[in-house]
């Protein structure tokens, strides 16, 4: 039988934080067209991440049941990836810039990194955290009037549902039911905040090194001139 | 035994390749397995296939080579960023820690990565490693070779000749002076991406005039020596490593076209302008090309030449070259590019240490075997429905009988960018509708690209001018499609009347042979419509699972995987 993401019956409904950041951020994100294709285009390149992640998974993965949810599961992602960069693509060409093309990822190897269980905690927390925005961004947009960016983000929510409930589901087979399960969610909860905090910081230490770099830039004016005089632009054939 | 690992990485097309007592034994890239085209990163997943292939471990190894030498390329763009001071200021910081923070480290990330000793860890040449991917793989005991791409360490093109196990170079052009560089500029310019949209602007030339040759002129001047160099007031690789040219190309040749815009070819009058402009690039490569062969041949006087680096995968230039340089024979190999320059790495490392010459190559095929047993029992899980077949062949040849569009994953997958049969969408060359389906339903890609055949290598020169020589066997090169061939042969003809043939044994690609004897038993002409197996932006099916996943979300209408027959209306 075709593994169908099904929906569980105790699924849990938004994510009050990640709703209310969302509620608060909406009209900065989104407070014009070129933003709104920026955000855009940053969901396609998350989904797109997501697949890498899924695929790598379905790779690694040594139980044809759970390997074939995650191969389904990263076809949707790739597809959503597409519909965002699309959007994003449309939005950019009605102001006459050029669109970024398919979005690129990377991929970190969560499953080989976290393990199964932590791999799906991983991706549950995730789902939850997106269909959670998705859910306002759609309020969002309908109260703008704005339909296609408002049925974009429906659409998606049913997928992302589905997404958040099969991999519970997998996670309680897997970690065990109750206590094991949470006691994982929190868990990849606490690395995954470690892992925002420690990205914040980097974001601190790139915009610093930018500063720095652009003063030794200016100083290394001495040394371009030296350089053009000594080594100039060569030309025609070298011999060995 | 003495077994080499060679490693490509860093740029695009990261590659690991095993070579065992001086045999090429396997290559794969990197982004059949992570999934991300082109990808640059340390191809650790395709060096430990390589492994599990040979059945070694990494303490089995002799040496891990890397193709390029990290600190020569650090001094070339340190020097080459000052010399365009103040206008580098933008690309600076990030040059700095891409290649301090990252890149010279890459021989003690190789050892970490395989778990080998750092001492058994070296670097090669760029371009040294091409020349050698390019004549160690090729038929000939002594040949000039030519390796022309978008930058090494600080050269972009070279002329070798080669004898034996022995390479010795004789020319070689300094960066900034690179036709990979030009075409890249204009890919760019022309609203593809680099790196990838090169084969595009080439599908793109047919549909032009060679118009703007005036202007090209100004940008790439050539010398009788077969020496050229770049104007540099149009180039902005110093700078602007995204798009690579500057204003001054656009004042030249008019707006760049804006990337993602649908084409509308002929008809539309900025189209047929931007195609003028694809046409007039190629002519000028072209001719550089053959400019360049030409000092090959003087320089060596041989009657044989290899030619590798990225450049080398423009098959339009590749014919030109054989018809007008003066070689008898021409060889280029299936991974030209960088992913090719892990072979050439591990063949050098093992030519020095004594190794014999292996034999030249015949497949392609040289990447990972298709798991069955695991892709039947993720299809179940999936619940996709098979058949298995005994006469995969027959079976494949019933549905394209149909009309039908057959997706094939068999065999070990291929190593550089060409399907040849092990993992290629099959369809029947004659109706151009199939190829207007291909593009837009399945492969999504531009209307103008045109699709390849493949021909059974005996019959070859019955459809195609040429054919068979040392470059079709591995799609690296265009034939003229004869005359009375055309009609048959519409969806794979391309609107200037020629195909980018490929050329079939029974020893490159036996399931592809078996194919084409098949329809030839059935009274049909031997080609097949021959494109990659993946869909748009994706890299082309490595695993039994990425074909299921091809196969899940593209409308192809049947599939073989391994020995099992997939049908679109089972798919529940």
């Amino acid at each position: 039988m075709s593994p169908k993401i099904a929906r569980a019956p105790d699924a849990i409904d938004v994510a009050p934080i990640t709703y209310f950041l969302a509620r608060l951020t909406a009209p900065i994100s989104f407070a014009s067209k070129a933003r709104i294709a920026k955000r855009l285009f940053v969901f396609a390149m998350a989904e797109q991440e997501s697949m890498l992640e899924l695929r790598a998974a379905a790779a690694l993965c040594e139980s044809p049941e759970r390997r074939a949810l995650y191969l389904r599961h990263a076809l949707d992602e790739e597809r959503h990836a597409a519909m965002f960069a699309a959007h994003s693509a449309e939005l950019r060409r009605e102001m006459g810039r050029a669109p970024w093309g398919a979005p690129r990822a990377t991929c970190e190897d969560l499953f080989a990194k976290l393990g199964e269980p932590g791999f799906l905690a991983f991706v549950h927390a995730g789902e939850r955290k997106g269909r959670t925005q998705f859910i306002y961004y759609e309020r969002y947009f309908e109260r703008l009037g704005h339909n296609k960016l408002r049925a974009l983000f429906t659409a998606l929510i049913g997928d992302e549902r589905g997404h958040e409930d099969y991999t519970l589901r997998l996670l309680r087979e897997t970690e065990g039911q109750g206590r094991p399960a949470k006691r994982k969610l929190l868990r990849v909860r606490a690395w995954e905040a470690l892992r925002m905090w420690r990205r914040a910081g980097q974001g601190v230490a790139g915009a610093l090194y930018f500063v720095l770099m652009s003063v030794l830039y200016v100083s290394l004016l001495p040394l371009s001139l030296w350089v053009r005089i000594t080594r100039p632009k060569p030309r025609g054939w070298l011999e060995p | 035994m003495s077994a080499v690992l060679g490693i490509s990485a860093q740029y695009h097309d990261s590659a690991a390749a095993l070579v065992i007592d001086g045999e090429l034994v396997c290559a794969m890239q990197e982004e059949r397995f992570s999934r991300i085209k082109n990808d640059a990163a340390l191809p650790i997943a395709a060096a430990r296939a390589c492994l599990r292939h040979a059945g070694i471990t990494a303490n089995d190894l002799d040496a891990v080579v890397f193709y390029e030498n990290p600190f020569a390329k650090l001094e070339r763009v340190l020097v080459s960023t000052l010399r365009s001071f103040p206008a580098s200021f933008r690309k600076f910081p990030t040059v700095v820690r891409e290649q301090l923070g990252h890149k010279i480290w890459v021989l003690d990330d190789i050892a970490n990565a395989l778990g080998v000793p750092r001492t058994k860890v070296s670097h090669d040449d760029h371009h040294a490693c091409h020349a050698a991917c390019a004549f160690y793989l090729s038929p000939f005991e002594e040949a000039a070779i030519l390796t022309v791409d978008g930058v090494g360490e600080g050269v972009t093109t070279t002329i070798s000749k080669g004898s034996g196990t022995e390479i010795t170079r004789l020319r070689a052009l300094p960066y900034p002076q690179s036709l990979g560089l030009l075409y890249g500029a204009l890919t760019a310019y022309l609203g593809f991406e680099v790196n990838e949209g090169e084969y595009k602007v080439m599908g793109l030339a047919a549909y032009g005039k060679p118009t703007r040759r005036e202007e090209l002129a100004k940008i790439l001047k050539t010398s009788s020596d077969g020496s050229f160099e770049l104007a540099p007031e149009y180039f902005a690789y110093d700078t602007d490593a995204d798009v690579g040219f500057s204003p001054a190309m656009e004042t030249l040749l008019g707006p760049r076209r804006l990337p993602g815009r649908p084409w509308d070819l002929p008809g539309n009058a900025d189209d047929e302008a931007h195609a003028d402009i694809a046409a007039s690039l190629q002519e000028a490569t072209t001719d550089a090309l053959v400019a360049l062969a030409r000092e090959a041949k003087r320089l060596t006087g041989l009657d044989a030449l290899c030619i590798a680096g990225g450049v080398a995968l423009n098959a339009v230039a590749n014919r030109d070259i054989l018809r007008k340089a003066g070689f008898s024979r021409v060889f280029v190999p299936p991974a030209a590019g960088d992913a090719g320059g892990a072979v050439g790495a591990a063949f050098r490392f093992s030519h020095a240490h004594g190794a014999k010459r292996g034999k030249a190559l015949v497949t392609a095929a040289l990447g990972a075997d298709i798991d069955t047993e695991r892709a039947r029992d993720t299809a179940d899980a999936m619940g996709l429905r098979s058949t298995r077949t005994e006469t995969p062949a027959q079976t494949v040849v019933d549905h394209l009988e149909r009309g039908d569009v057959v997706a094939v994953a068999h065999g070990r997958f291929e190593l550089g960018p060409r399907a040849l049969g092990q993992r290629s969408i099959l369809a029947l060359p004659e109706d151009p509708d199939v190829r207007d389906r291909l593009n837009r339903v399945i492969k999504r890609r531009e209307p103008f690209r045109p699709f390849a055949p493949s021909v059974l290598a005996e019959r070859a020169s019955e459809y195609f001018e040429g054919a068979p020589n040392d470059m079709t066997a591995f799609m690296v090169t265009v034939a003229d499609v004869k005359d009375g061939a055309k009609e048959k042969l519409r969806a794979v003809t391309h609107v200037d009347g020629t195909a980018r043939v490929q050329t079939v044994t029974k020893e490159n690609a036996p399931l592809l042979a078996e194919v084409l004897l098949e329809l030839e038993k059935r009274g049909r002409i031997p080609v097949v419509l021959n494109t990659s197996l993946n869909g748009a932006g994706e890299p082309i099916v490595g695993s039994g699972e990425d074909a299921l996943a091809f196969f899940d979300s593209h409308p192809v209408d049947s599939m073989l995987l391994g020995d099992d027959l997939f049908l679109t209306r089972d798919k529940s």
